[in-house]
């Protein structure tokens, strides 16, 4: 009897930690760079009667995984010399405080003293791995598409696009950055839209789908335990009612 | 339940855009105005399980971890500095720049700031002046008499005297340019001040390298698109309900828990 509401009780944990993956995604839907993240689940058996009892044991529902789906969002056009966007695999790096961090959000500025920030202030960093200078007074910046940049047609930087053998070990940082364990390569044909910024990849509908999904389930496995209380409950009432 | 506070922090950020839309639509038709842009980021995740955590009692390990994320910020409102339409006015003293740079201004404490809105005027003195009143630096004071003023596009002021054949130069505009002009702070007034973040002033004149041009005669429009602004808008609008539902659907949860125990 335990057994059904602890059933019903680790879906609904998993599922309550769902509604937050969906309710961040969905916050963040107008998110420059943004990748939605999905949660996985897993079924987990519980072994313990098995070996005393020879009950099979009883199936959970655990969430060992939030994964993030790096699908390509849209490309919007902003119009502005300084928004970059990568069509196809890449990210561009950046250098904060943390260390060296990766973002597909390519809405850059220059500071107080030149360089080339993202919105926080952290140094873009180009190709080689340093940051990027551009000078005021040498006119507008123009970006090739394999993302060198050229004041009065001087190339002046190159804008480092690396990627990843394998995606699912960056981690999320905030500030629609990236944490990595290895280091990445140069990607090898990199290919930068100038005037553009990459959407959030959230699809709006599914987010909706998937949170109507994850009531009518969270309803489910309420009922689950609900049921079981009852039976509980009449089987005290029945069984005390014998003399 | 978090979900709750992760939803109030995206109708936060859709409240905040729709405030920066409707000033940019409010401002369609001022003078020199650049439109804004809120941006978002993502805010903290926590990591409830790392990625490489063991899984399992023969050494498997968790390939991803899971990490939910706390919801969105407004990182920042981002000044677009991008070039206005001009339109022909006619008027001696309305000045567009075309190109980089901004008029200087001096306010009445004493304090300079900068304004492309070229919309300027004559003070009872003879002095060249915004719409407020304020002296445009580096000053230029017109002589008695002028029957016609002429502004060059570097900004050479040239006036006409009265029984006079040739033009005498009474003066010169200056533009100033800064590293990141999205950084000044506006303050009203189509006034925008230095802030650390805007870098320090560079004086020139108009048409040197890196400086743009006056223009006599025209004025710089808004650079706000309306068919963007009001896409935008709808967008934020629907942003805002699809939040407004998270926030819904977690009520409905909890109160299937309020419910649980009859």
């Amino acid at each position: 009897m335990e057994n059904a509401i602890t059933a019903g009780l680790a879906k609904q944990i998993v599922l309550a930690r769902a509604l937050e993956t969906a309710a961040n995604n969905v916050a963040n839907q107008t998110t420059s760079g943004f990748k939605a993240d999905h949660i996985a689940f897993r079924e987990y058996l519980t072994t313990i009667d098995a070996r005393t009892t020879g009950d099979p044991g009883v199936s959970l529902v655990v969430d060992p995984d939030t994964y993030t789906d790096f699908s390509a969002g849209g490309l919007e056009q902003s119009y502005r010399d300084l928004d970059f966007a990568i069509d196809g695999d890449g990210f561009f790096a950046i250098e904060t405080p943390a260390g060296v961090r990766y973002t597909r959000d390519g809405r850059f500025s220059v500071n107080a003293v030149g360089e080339l920030v993202t919105r926080s202030g952290a140094q873009v960093i180009d190709a080689g791995g340093s940051p990027i200078l551009i000078d005021p007074e040498a006119g507008g910046v123009l970006a090739t598409p394999d993302g060198e940049l050229q004041q009065n047609g001087t190339p002046i930087a190159a804008l480092g696009v690396y990627r990843f053998d394998d995606q699912r070990q960056l981690r999320k940082a905030g500030d629609n950055l990236f944490a990595a364990n290895e280091d990445p390569a140069a990607a090898a044909l990199p290919r930068v839209r100038q005037g553009f910024i990459e959407t959030s990849n959230v699809n709006p509908v599914a987010a909706m789908t998937d949170m109507i999904e994850i009531m009518r389930a969270y309803e489910q496995a309420a009922r689950l335990s609900d049921t079981a209380n009852e039976l509980a409950r009449r089987a005290v009432e029945t069984l005390s009612a014998t003399n | 339940m978090k979900s709750l506070s992760i939803a109030a922090t995206g109708m936060l950020a859709q409240q905040r855009n729709v405030e920066v839309i409707s000033n940019n639509i409010a401002n369609l038709n001022t003078v020199g105005y650049k439109r804004q842009r809120a941006e978002f980021q993502d805010l903290l995740y926590q990591t409830i399980e790392r990625a490489g955590a063991l899984s399992s009692a023969t050494g498997t390990t968790v390939p991803n971890g899971i990490q939910i994320g706390a919801g969105v910020k407004t990182g920042s409102v981002y000044r677009i500095t991008e070039q206005g339409a001009v339109t022909a006015t006619g008027n001696d003293f309305d000045l567009a720049i075309s190109g980089r740079g901004l008029f200087r201004v001096e306010l009445p404490d004493g304090r300079e700031a900068y304004t492309r809105a070229g919309n300027f005027a004559i003070s009872s003195d003879g002095r060249v002046v915004t719409e407020d009143g304020y002296e445009v630096l580096p000053g230029v004071a017109l002589p008695e008499d002028v029957v016609d003023v002429s502004i060059s596009d570097d900004g050479v002021v040239e006036a006409r005297i009265a029984g006079e054949q040739d033009l005498r130069e009474i003066g010169r505009l200056d533009l100033v340019v800064f590293f990141n002009e999205s950084g000044l702070e506006a303050i009203g007034d189509n006034l925008l001040l230095e802030t650390p973040a805007s870098g320090e002033p560079v004086i020139g004149n108009p048409g040197d390298p890196g400086f743009g041009t006056v223009l006599q005669g025209y004025l710089e429009n808004a650079n706000v698109d309306p068919v963007q602004e009001i896409t935008t808008l709808i967008a934020a609008q629907r942003a805002y309900e699809m939040n407004a539902r998270v926030i819904e659907t977690s009520d409905e949860m909890l109160s299937i828990n309020a419910n649980l125990r009859r």
